[in-house]
């Protein structure tokens, strides 16, 4: 029988990364060996190249939501593969919130601090040739709404905390999960990580968070109630029930 | 040449070096300071240099700088992509990702640091085209948006206001009509991107009516025609900016549109296999050396570009000395804004069936979208079709993007003998202009 996959993950995470072994001190037998970590369990690590399994090739790095703060300290670096789940997952969650519609053009609202993380947006929506071209808040939302307006969006990413702009259009909202969780539920969201990006969605008036596929894990650590995430494909970077902010609901 | 006794009207001077490339240094010793600090950065540092730098003796840095070998390619995405990576530890970095034109990619590495030195000089290109309070930026591109934020940046440091990315997709006419709503005074574009709009994005707005006073191109070279329909079009100033993804960008046009002006002791601009133009102009392969790079720096890199850099005064008055694109060395050609360079396609076919040694490349037809690359290959290779596209779109990182975009369609052909022999340079010359 093969293992489940969390185990399986954190099994071949143990295998490929020196950083696993030393933390874990035993190759998990049992979902139940694996504990929770945070940001701080890894204040050990010099920097990207101790998460990184050896052998695979880099492809660039995740930009974090606010440029320079990136949860654990330190830029990660991915490989081809854990890009195409990135890109996978965002496309499913938006697939999803659309009702398994696409949108062919977006908009993205952006500011100063979120625009490297929005212009990564872009390349992972642009490779499922959906137009995205980014607006900048720091015009004021007069300027944002003009900017909307000309670019006649079928839905727009509200990726910088901004108001609601004023026209009237479909709308999503990035949350990052290490924020106080969104209480406007009128919104649909994204749920995103530093680690990961997109983790989950939830559509307008829904409470629960949906995971974006199969690719990761979410998780409420029992003991602290915080939400854990686990890369359950990965080729280089993968993080295994790493805390990343408070507790959601999770469908 | 030496920097001894230069006239005013110079703005800077050829230095010759060992091993036959030049260097341009500025007229009062600031090149050679800056020259001095990073060469003992490198030697510090940079085990690759080191070894390097431990061959040159001893002398000024501009002389050392001269016996030094040039840096390759493979140099920068073997040694030195390693040393950056090993280095980074645990402050923010972001990357950078191109082909440089072959079949293998670079990546390169770039710290907060890096990033402000970049930005730096990407202000003095913006101020330099009148950028300020007021504008509205618009930048526009088929993906590559990470770069137009750093632009943001730039551009909101001289107090610009308005700032958007228009995305371009294969359907283009959606973008074209965001852009004449949006209104902007300026727009940063690759020329071929405008290019590929036909007549729609140069009919936007009626004669005289167009809200667009500046138009900064980059990427690519800017051919004259290109350069006048703009201009006519929009009735703006048109101007260059230049540079190279291993360095970023460094040189830009002035109001005079003659040569884009360069700080020599920012980033260190040498000639391999020079050839006088006039005594103060002289031609050659681009070699950059780049003092304000931290974090993945270079001496005396091969670009690959052909350009001409003078000396001598420009009539703006701005005392730096200017550089002119050419092209590439390699026979490259222009596709939706990305370059591409035979050899690369030819490496990258290669990697399946290495004996190869020419293929045929027919473009078009380019009115239909998505345009189709057809590659010719002999019928021997049939049965490997689609270790071949796989190949291709695997190897050259920019063409597989362009293809999931829907810009371009790679088709396979097989036939018995190549349709190269006497036609060979019509369909050089097609691929050249239909950009
Ligand atoms: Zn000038």
């Amino acid at each position: 029988m093969s293992d489940p996959p969390l185990l399986a993950a954190a099994r071949a995470a143990c295998d490929a990364l020196p950083l696993y072994r030393a933390l874990w001190s035993r190759r998990p037998t049992v979902e139940a060996d694996i504990p929770y970590i945070g940001a701080a369990d890894l204040h050990c690590l010099d920097g990207p190249g101790q998460l990184h399994v050896a052998g695979a090739d880099p492809v660039g790095a995740v930009p974090p939501l606010r440029r320079g703060r990136p949860h654990l300290g330190f830029t990660r670096i991915e490989a081809d593969g854990d890009w195409l789940l990135r890109q996978r997952r965002l496309i499913g969650a938006l697939s999803r919130l659309g009702s398994t519609r696409l949108p062919r053009r977006m908009a993205l609202v952006t500011d100063d601090a979120t625009g490297p993380f929005a212009a990564d947006l872009v390349e992972l929506l642009a490779w499922s040739r959906v137009s995205a071209s980014l607006v900048y808040a720091e015009a004021g939302p007069r300027s944002i709404d003009r900017g909307i307006e000309a670019l006649a969006p079928d839905l727009v990413l509200l990726v910088a905390g901004v108001e609601r702009p004023a026209i009237d259009v479909p709308l999503v909202m990035v949350v990052h999960a290490g924020d106080r969780p969104a209480a406007a539920t009128q919104t649909a969201r994204l749920l995103v990580c530093d680690e990961l990006q997109v983790l989950a969605s939830a559509g307008a008036g829904e409470t629960t968070y949906i995971p974006a596929d199969d690719s990761v894990r979410l998780e409420i650590d029992p003991r602290t109630g915080l939400l854990a995430v686990t890369s359950l494909a990965f080729t280089a970077a993968p993080v295994i029930r790493l805390q990343v902010g408070p507790g959601v609901a999770l469908a | 040449m030496s920097s001894d006794n230069l006239p005013a009207k110079r703005t800077g001077a050829f230095v010759a070096g060992d091993r036959g490339h030049m260097t341009v240094i500025d007229r009062d010793g600031r090149t050679e300071a800056r020259l001095r600090q990073f060469l003992d950065r490198l030697d510090a540092e940079s085990p690759f240099y080191r070894a390097r730098l431990a061959e040159c003796g001893t002398g000024t840095a501009i002389e050392r700088l001269g016996r030094l070998p040039p840096t390759s390619r493979a140099d920068y995405r073997g040694p030195l992509a390693a040393e950056a990576l090993a280095g980074l530890g645990r402050e923010c970095f972001v990357t950078d990702r191109s082909s440089g034109s072959t079949s293998r990619p670079v990546l390169r590495f770039c710290r907060g640091a890096d990033d402000l030195a970049e930005q730096a000089e990407t202000e003095r290109v913006f101020r330099r085209a009148g950028l300020g309070p007021g504008d509205h930026l618009v930048c526009i591109d088929v993906g590559a948006a990470a770069i137009s934020d750093f632009y943001q940046r730039a551009a909101r440091a001289l107090g610009v206001e308005r700032f958007t990315f228009l995305h371009l997709t294969e359907d283009d006419a959606p973008a074209w009509l965001a852009l004449q709503r949006l209104e902007p005074t300026a727009v940063l574009a690759i020329p071929s991107l405008i290019a590929r709009g036909g007549e729609r994005p140069l009919a936007l707005w009626p004669e005289g009516r167009s809200p667009v006073r500046i138009c900064i191109t980059v990427g690519e070279l800017l051919l004259p025609r290109q350069r006048t329909a703009i201009a006519h079009a929009w009735g703006c100033r048109v101007c260059t900016f230049f540079g190279t993804t291993e360095t970023g960008g460094f040189a830009s046009e002035c109001g005079t549109a003659d040569g884009c002006h360069f700080h020599p002791e920012s980033t260190v601009v040498g000639l391999a296999d020079p050839a006088w133009v006039d005594p103060l102009t002289a031609e050659g392969e681009l070699l950059l050396s780049t003092p304000d790079i931290r974090t993945q720096p270079v001496l005396n890199y091969r670009t690959g570009d052909r350009v001409r850099v003078s000396v001598g005064a420009c009539t703006c008055g701005e005392r730096t000395p200017r550089l002119w694109p050419l092209g590439r060395d390699t026979e490259t050609f222009v596709f939706a804004g990305e370059k591409f360079t035979y050899d690369a396609f030819l490496e990258a076919l290669r990697v399946v069936a290495p004996t190869l040694d020419a293929c045929s490349i027919l473009v078009g037809p380019t009115t239909q979208r998505p345009v189709r690359l057809t590659f010719h290959l002999p019928e021997k290779l049939r049965r490997h079709e689609k270790a071949l596209r796989a190949a291709l779109t695997n190897g050259i990182f920019e063409l597989d993007a362009l293809c999931r975009y829907g810009m371009v369609e790679v088709q396979l052909a097989f036939r018995g003998r190549l349709p190269l022999g006497n036609r060979k340079g019509i369909r050089l010359a097609r691929a050249r202009t239909e950009r």
